[in-house]
């Protein structure tokens, strides 16, 4: 019997810089966050927020410019070391992409992408290879007859089924998603979305699960975290985070979700995120903010937890 | 694990079109090959002309076995005949039968055409995949070099080459190979460079594929279609140097006919006899157009693009 996990995935005060002529781009700036084993986390933002940037440093994708990543306990992703690829890591930690005609390999057939991992992980027996990924394709969905197609000849839905399948294939702990529905039609992404449900739950699977639609994010997670410009603006259980939102830009978010029936608002933050280059004083949040006063424009807020389980950078609360 | 099923609806968003009915029937694995070939057919000439060239292999390997004439063997009673029943294509200047000689030089033409092929494809794509895979310094240097071979005309340095190296057919497939890989390298690079930022390489690397898997077989795969077109091109391309190193007298050593070498000499007596220009040049540039032709039809049956 192997040692009972509690915390899946330990993120402590992550930061990543990119240089980008002589400035200093912050993607990341200092975010910790815990991910519990069988929780299903979600990150949601706007398009530059630094979302992806964050899974692909969860992941040891790319190296962080500083700060902890720890997964299943006792695997250190960050600070990453030169030329250690761990394994274990690779086995149980997975990653889904948002367009999947990208993420599959178009060389190969549906049947051989999902096999690929077992193949990259030492299992040389083709007959085990086959049946596994015969299994897979009908755990996510996928007809049998695609066994021998290949990644172009599939609708976006089927393509992105299949790229969970290959997710799947070496019983992973961890998955991560990084928008993996919003390339897909509404209709199919209420499939998709169903898909990782079940899946989660039969696997008992961990998600940390970035998209920039708070639907989305809602319908699949038991925690929601809000990324804006690098940094964590509000974090708590689904619940909380969609009744009682604290930070304005949660409330924006919430308000850009169109409802059916209802007419369309003005939504209350004005104007498209800063440049990240030039993120501006104080709050990075109030220019757009409507209940912005003096002291957001001078000092940054500090990311606490103003009700159990519930933080929020904010002046409004501190 | 045992029995679940999932409720979602198998087929709903099925918009893809089934695997093609033509191959449904069949029980077959299906390959990355086997698909390329099917577009590939598509193109009528392309097809023609690669049995054409297919056709020139065998007789490059059959001819010089059943033919009743040798390439060094003189015939001074049969000076600049016509084409005959006993000469397909008339003698030339030595009373040597032409045909022979024609075979003979396609044999060598093909030898060198390949032979500086596959020496460019080596170098090339060895030195632009390192470039393109890892980057930074090595890219930086690796490509000054490239530059460097690229800048030096490659006719001179072939040139030089077989003046230092000898005149055989190997030394001179070398000396077209090693001056002319500096285009394959840049393409090689280019692709890999591309290749390099698609999801797959990231979902590879996640997936724990190590630096040499990745590159044979992730990227390489990917990056082969620009790269076998350019080979169809360069192919021709040194044979063509083969037969101007033969026309100015640095090719193959005679008496070992070369196509640059025969035409050189028919060039002589082209008011006279022009049957002695005539027929090599004519193989010589069906030769060309084949290859050109072929590379046309690999070029439209990579493009990934095309439905099959």
């Amino acid at each position: 019997m192997e040692p009972v996990i509690e915390r899946m995935l330990e993120v402590q005060n992550l930061k990543k810089y990119f240089s980008v002529g002589k400035q200093l781009l912050k993607a990341i700036d200092d975010v910790s966050l815990e991910v519990k084993t069988g929780q299903s986390v979600g990150i949601v933002g706007e398009s530059g927020s630094g979302k992806s940037t964050f899974a692909r440093l969860v992941l040891g994708l790319l190296e962080a410019t500083d700060g902890n990543v720890f997964f299943m306990e006792s695997i250190a992703v960050q600070p990453m070391k030169k030329n250690n690829r761990s394994m274990t890591l690779r086995k149980y930690a997975q990653i889904v992409f948002q367009n999947p005609y990208l993420s599959l390999f178009p060389h190969l057939t549906i049947g051989a992408n999902i096999e690929e991992p077992l193949r990259i992980h030492g299992v040389r027996d083709k007959e085990k290879r086959h049946l596994r990924a015969q299994e897979l394709m009908y755990k996510v969905g996928v007809p049998e007859a695609y066994y021998d197609a290949f990644p172009h000849e599939l609708s976006g839905g089927q393509q992105q089924r299949v790229a969970i399948a290959r997710a799947l294939a070496l019983n992973p702990k961890l998955i991560v998603f990084d928008e993996p529905v919003s390339s897909l039609d509404v209709s199919i992404q209420a499939q998709i979305l169903n898909l990782l449900l079940d899946l989660k739950e039969q696997y008992r699977l961990t998600y940390v699960f970035i998209a920039h639609d708070l639907a989305v994010v809602e319908y699949i997670s038991d925690v929601i975290a809000v990324m804006y410009l690098g940094r964590f603006v509000e974090y708590a259980p689904k619940r909380f985070l969609i009744d009682q939102p604290l930070h304005p830009y949660t409330n924006v978010l919430l308000e850009s979700v169109p409802v059916v029936g209802g007419s369309l608002k003005d939504v209350a933050g004005r104007g498209e995120i800063p440049s990240p280059l030039s993120p501006p004083s104080g709050c990075p949040f109030h220019p757009r903010c409507t209940k912005a006063f003096d002291r957001c424009r001078l000092e940054r807020p500090e990311f606490i937890e103003v009700k159990p389980n519930h933080w929020v950078a904010c002046h409004l609360y501190t | 694990m045992g029995e679940f099923t999932i409720p979602v609806n198998k087929n709903i968003d099925s918009g893809g079109k089934p695997p093609s009915a033509e191959h449904s029937d069949k029980t077959t694995r299906r390959s990355y090959f086997g698909v390329l070939w099917r577009r590939f057919k598509r193109n009528k000439i392309s097809l023609i002309s690669l049995y054409f060239i297919v056709f020139l292999i065998a007789l490059a390997i059959v001819g010089p076995l059943i033919l009743p004439f040798d390439y060094k063997t003189m015939d001074y009673t049969a000076l600049y005949q016509k084409p005959s029943l006993k000469h397909w294509m008339g003698t030339d200047d030595g009373g040597r039968d032409m045909l022979t000689l024609i075979i003979y030089g396609l044999r060598n033409a093909l030898i060198v055409g390949f032979g500086a092929g596959l020496v460019e494809i080596l170098i090339g794509v060895t030195i632009g995949a390192l470039a393109g895979y890892f980057g930074g310094r090595l890219d930086n240097i690796l490509m000054r070099f490239v530059d460097i071979m690229f800048a030096l005309p490659s006719f001179l340095l072939s040139l030089m080459l077989v003046v230092v190296l000898g005149r055989n057919l190997f030394t001179i497939l070398l000396a077209i190979g090693l001056t002319s890989w500096a285009g394959m390298a840049r393409l090689a690079r280019a692709q890999v460079l591309s290749i390099k930022q698609v999801d797959y390489i990231e979902a590879a690397r996640s997936l724990g594929a190590s630096n040499s898997v990745i590159i044979f077989r992730y990227v390489l795969p990917n990056a082969v279609g620009p790269i076998f077109v350019s080979l169809s091109f360069n192919i021709p391309g040194a044979m063509m140097v083969e037969s101007g190193l033969s026309l100015i007298g640095l090719g193959i050593m005679p008496p070992m006919p070369s196509w640059g070498a025969l035409i050189n000499i028919g060039s002589r007596f082209i008011l006279s006899t022009p049957h002695l220009i005539l027929y090599p040049a004519i193989t010589f540039a069906l030769t060309i157009l084949a290859f050109t032709f072929v590379g046309d039809g690999l070029r439209d049956a990579f493009d990934a693009k095309q439905s099959d």
